[in-house]
């Protein structure tokens, strides 16, 4: 009898208490962010640990501009962070690799898949598989600084022949009609886009099997561009803008147009102090009479939310991510200092409030907008584009060339895969 | 009489010239300095404003909060330190011997020791990464002395060699005659005299740690990171970079490196040599 | 007979080189071996990691390339514009600083800022001054005449590799002046008094007792200058990314984009290992220039 008590006894005493166990560690990175979603993060992070006791979420926010260096590396080693805040393209990129977890694996990710919006959805996808949830969308809208426009009698134009037509008077007051980035840099590949997408054209045919964005309706695009350079109501300087300085010759109203997202609102009043009754959006123009048959629509960028294919912890994983990115009340109301839409359904429903300015152009945008095509060399094709658009610009190819120097390229490395 | 205002044309013209060029050189950086004491609205005005009608310091006081810098000035300091020290021992070591021995394989090592600096970082970078992992390094200070010990030897090697080839070898001779070893004459004879390149080979080791980025943003995760990792993270973002508080805290972490190259002058001048071969 | 003395005085001088050639072993042998065998396969990251082996095919495929072409003549003009006005202007200034004997430290100190200043804000700095609008290159130069509108510097090809020259002149002084300010403190004054007591002029002294007894400093300087040149990526990825136009994009923002961008990481290799034969015989060179020094000098 004794024994048997002695043995329920150490039995008893050698279960580990319930509540004192060691919390699970989470490692979170978020590469970049605008200053608003970074602060946000750090509050939803420590307000999730606070909360409760299993797991212990650490939050590192790194360099946006190295992010590569850093996933490859972790990557091919097959040690790093649990969760990644990236951009939607490394799903196709790392998503087979290994480097990132299919969210399939959850069996309640179907009902959770339900709260976005099925477009958005579809760019965090590879090969029948979710690699990420999709927070927040970025269409990409006409910015316009209406007070310019408004004191030179101008509307806000709606086709490229407008655009051109504004010109003159905006040369006079010394004003540049449109400004984009046109740097070597991804952010000109995805000022084109919506041009190219505008006028009908695409990237790819329709099997993947060759480039298309040379066609018709691209060369469109960058002759329209080479036009407006040559009057004077283009930046010559273009070709050695990224994003910073496209930014400040909009801000500081030596143009009126450029093309951006749901981040600009918040970066040109926490930057420039630019003031916002001035801004207005509207639908990225496109010609007249679009030059190829694709429906006319906007190009879409989508952030997403990742687990790592290499964590050790992928259901604590599974509960932070959608504790932080689905449940968190943040998602119900567009917020412009998070840098982006939500692709949540539930921010859209009426009643919502939102500081963002014209929220209606950018949900209608997002509504119909393509995003880039979902190819694992995605990158190396982008910069391919952004090549073409800079060649052009400088002057040192005609814009035919260019675009047909980088079809070249891309029909390469598609027939690679 | 001649010599004397020869002597006073040298100087005059040193001083003249040497302040005149010193201005120069720091002359690009009166564009940080003054971005530094604005907000960042004013970086795009035009036209351009050197010197700001209303000078605030908020970016210098607003950059602490931005990131935990004080752990990162302990850690660069830590690391900057120890690299500058066991780079300088192991390449004044390895200098001496190419210096003043004749053995075979000498080219070929001294080849060797040049052609780590010859590839580009990206092309270190994920090799590098695994042989640190597979030493257990990652994320630690150790680790990151390592890199940049390896990274300093080098140069150090081989400007220390230069140096010490035109320090005549009679010196050593005589040293030995008399009955020292070759590493007392090291320590006590050979390195004060090349006080000055030790000095600047010791800056260099220094200055490489202290400022290099890519290895300590991809081999460190929270315990080892350094101020330049904390620059970028800080202030360079997806849409905008904060210039303002990024030019505040560079300069503000160049102080350290240019302080200690400061106090270490006293060692940094001619004539050490001089007299050296008399005794 | 060799005895056990005799060989450890023949062991000596690699006892003395044993620390750093372990270091260095251990960062640099594996990721250059890494390299090498790399550079003979086709490894696609994103396939899964496959990779198979293509010989000397990546090679060929670079130096059959226009880009890899162009990116190698950016690097050349990069490096062989900078490093002559760099070491001219740094022996210069290394000079007058050598007259100056009081309050160095107050010099050293100015002189030392554009090294001691984090790379990346070297980079912006020159890319803001260097631009259009918001610019003081610009502003300077239209104030005083010398030009008449402002020249879009990082935009067009020519005036985008000069900017980034001056950057890099800039940027390289402090170093090249501190080492050669170095060499000329170990030259003995004894020697200047001599030559003086012969009846040499200043510059006579220059050319027979200064730069010789320099030249092994200024020869290391050069070699490990025009390495470091060769090789450097962050200055001008920050100022141009290797626009416009590609004018330029030297080689190791080349290795960059095909080994992170593109993820082809076996001819990402291949274009390192090129750029390392390229190097390699650079430094061959000065190798024998020093040895025959030497044994020039033995001969004395």
């Amino acid at each position: 009898m004794r024994a048997i008590y002695s043995l329920l006894a150490t039995l008893l005493l050698g279960l580990p208490a319930p509540g004192l166990a060691e919390p699970v560690e989470v490692m979170v990175w978020d590469f970049g962010g605008v200053p608003g979603h970074q602060v946000w993060i750090r509050q939803a992070v420590e307000d999730f640990n606070a909360r409760q006791r299993e797991i212990h979420v650490v939050l590192e926010i790194r360099d946006w501009a190295t992010q590569r260096e850093s996933l490859i590396s972790t990557t091919i080693v097959g040690e790093g962070p649990d969760i990644i805040r990236v951009h939607h393209k490394y799903s196709v990129e790392f998503g087979q690799l290994g480097g990132l977890y299919a969210l399939e694996n959850f069996p309640d990710f179907p009902e959770v898949a339900a709260r976005f919006f099925p477009n958005v959805l579809e760019q965090v996808e590879y090969q029948g598989k979710h690699y990420g949830l999709p927070i927040t969308m970025l269409p990409f809208v006409l910015a316009v600084n209406q007070s310019l426009l408004a004191r030179n009698h101008l509307q806000i134009p709606r086709t490229w022949e407008e655009m051109r037509a504004m010109g003159p008077a905006l040369k006079e007051a010394g004003i540049h009609t449109f400004t984009m980035p046109g740097g070597v840099n991804l952010d000109t590949a995805y000022r084109f886009l919506p041009l190219l997408y505008r006028a009908g054209g695409r990237v790819f045919d329709e099997g993947w099997t060759r480039a298309t964005f040379n066609g018709p309706a691209g060369l469109a695009a960058l002759n329209f561009l080479i036009e407006m350079k040559n009057a004077g109501y283009f930046p010559s300087a273009s070709a050695a803008y990224a994003f910073d300085e496209n930014a400040a010759h909009w801000c500081t109203e030596k143009a009126a147009l450029s093309i951006e997202g749901p981040w600009w609102q918040d970066i040109v009043l926490g930057n420039y102090k630019f003031e916002l009754t001035k801004l207005a959006l509207a639908q990225v123009p496109g010609p007249a009479q679009p030059l190829e048959p694709n429906p006319p629509c906007t190009l879409l960028d989508v952030v997403m939310v990742s687990i790592t294919g290499y964590t050790r912890v992928p259901q604590q994983a599974w509960t932070v991510l959608k504790a932080l990115n689905v449940e968190d009340p943040v998602w119900k109301v567009p917020n412009p200092a998070m840098g982006g839409i939500p692709a949540h359904k539930a921010a859209y429903e009426p009643g919502v409030q939102s500081r963002y300015i014209d929220l209606e152009v950018l949900a209608e945008a997002g509504r119909n907008a393509l995003g880039w095509p979902g190819h694992p060399g995605i990158t190396e094709i982008q910069r391919c584009i952004a090549d073409a658009v800079n060649m052009a610009l400088t002057g040192a190819l005609s814009p035919q060339q260019a675009l047909d120097a980088a079809a070249e390229e891309v029909n390469e490395i598609l027939n690679d895969y | 009489m001649k010599t004397r205002t020869q002597a006073m044309i040298r100087a005059w013209l040193g001083y003249g010239l040497g302040g005149l060029s010193a201005i120069l050189l720091v002359l690009p950086l009166i564009w940080v300095v003054s971005t530094s004491l604005r907000p960042l609205s004013e970086v795009t005005s035009t036209p351009p404003i050197v010197f700001p009608r209303s000078i605030t310091f908020n970016a210098y006081v607003d950059l602490w909060a931005a990131a935990p810098f004080d752990a990162y000035i302990l850690n660069s300091i830590l690391i900057s330190l120890s690299t500058a020290l066991i780079a300088l021992a192991f390449s004044i070591s390895a200098a001496y011997a190419f210096a003043r021995f004749r053995f075979p394989g000498a080219t070929l090592l001294l080849m060797l020791v040049v052609m780590s600096q010859m590839l580009p970082g990206s092309s270190i970078l994920i090799p590098l990464f695994q042989v640190i992992r597979n030493l257990g390094l990652l994320d630690s200070l150790a680790g990151m002395v390592l890199i940049y010990t390896g990274f300093a030897i080098p140069f150090c090697t081989w400007l220390l060699n230069g140096y010490f080839r035109a320090i005549p070898e009679e010196l050593e001779q005589a040293a030995l005659i008399d009955g020292c070893s070759r590493l007392q004459f090291l320590w006590r004879i050979l390195l004060p005299l090349a006080a000055p390149a030790v000095v600047a080979v010791g800056t260099f080791a220094f200055l490489l740690s202290w400022n290099e980025f890519l290895f300590a943003f991809v081999f460190t995760k929270s315990k080892a990171l350094t101020i330049p990792v904390g620059l970028r993270s800080a202030f360079l973002g997806q849409y905008v970079n904060k210039y303002d508080q990024l030019f505040a805290a560079s300069l503000i972490f160049s102080l350290p490196p240019i302080a200690l190259f400061v106090s270490l002058q006293r060692f940094f001048v001619q004539g050490l040599t001089a007299g050296a071969v008399k005794e | 007979m060799i005895t056990s003395s005799r060989l450890h005085k023949q062991l000596t001088p690699y006892y003395f080189l044993l620390p750093a050639l372990v270091v260095l072993g251990v960062i640099i042998l594996w990721p250059i071996l890494n390299n090498l065998l790399m550079s003979l396969q086709k490894v696609r990251l994103l396939k899964g990691g496959e990779s198979e082996w293509v010989g000397l095919a990546n090679y060929a495929k670079l130096l059959g390339s226009a880009s890899f072409n162009s990116s190698v003549g950016s690097s050349l003009k990069f490096t062989f514009i900078s490093l002559p006005i760099a070491l001219v202007l740094g022996l210069a200034l290394a000079l007058v600083f050598n007259e100056i004997k009081k309050h160095r430290p107050v010099f050293t100190a100015f002189l030392l800022v554009p090294w001691a200043i984090a790379p990346v804000v070297t980079g912006y700095m020159w890319r803001w001054l260097f631009h259009d609008s918001f610019g003081l290159v610009n502003y300077f130069l239209l104030s005083v005449g010398l030009i008449d509108s402002n020249v879009p510097w990082l935009a067009q090809p020519g005036p985008a590799m000069g900017a980034v020259v001056v950057a890099n002149v800039w940027r390289f002084m402090p170093y090249i002046t501190i080492m050669l300010l170095a060499g000329l403190q170990g030259i003995s004054g004894e020697l200047y008094e001599a030559a003086q007591v012969d009846g040499a002029n200043v510059l006579q002294r220059f050319w027979n007792v200064t730069l010789p007894q320099l030249r092994h400093v200024i020869g290391v300087v050069f070699l490990f200058a025009t390495i470091w040149m060769v090789n450097d990526f962050g200055l001008i990825f920050i100022m141009t990314e290797g626009g416009p136009a590609k004018a330029t994009q030297v080689v190791p923002i080349t290795v960059y984009r095909i080994a992170f961008e593109n993820l082809q990481l076996g001819r990402g290799a291949a274009a390192a290992m090129m750029l390392l034969a390229f190097l390699l015989a650079v430094s061959a060179v000065f190798i024998r220039v020093l040895f025959r020094e030497r044994r020039r000098g033995d001969e004395n």
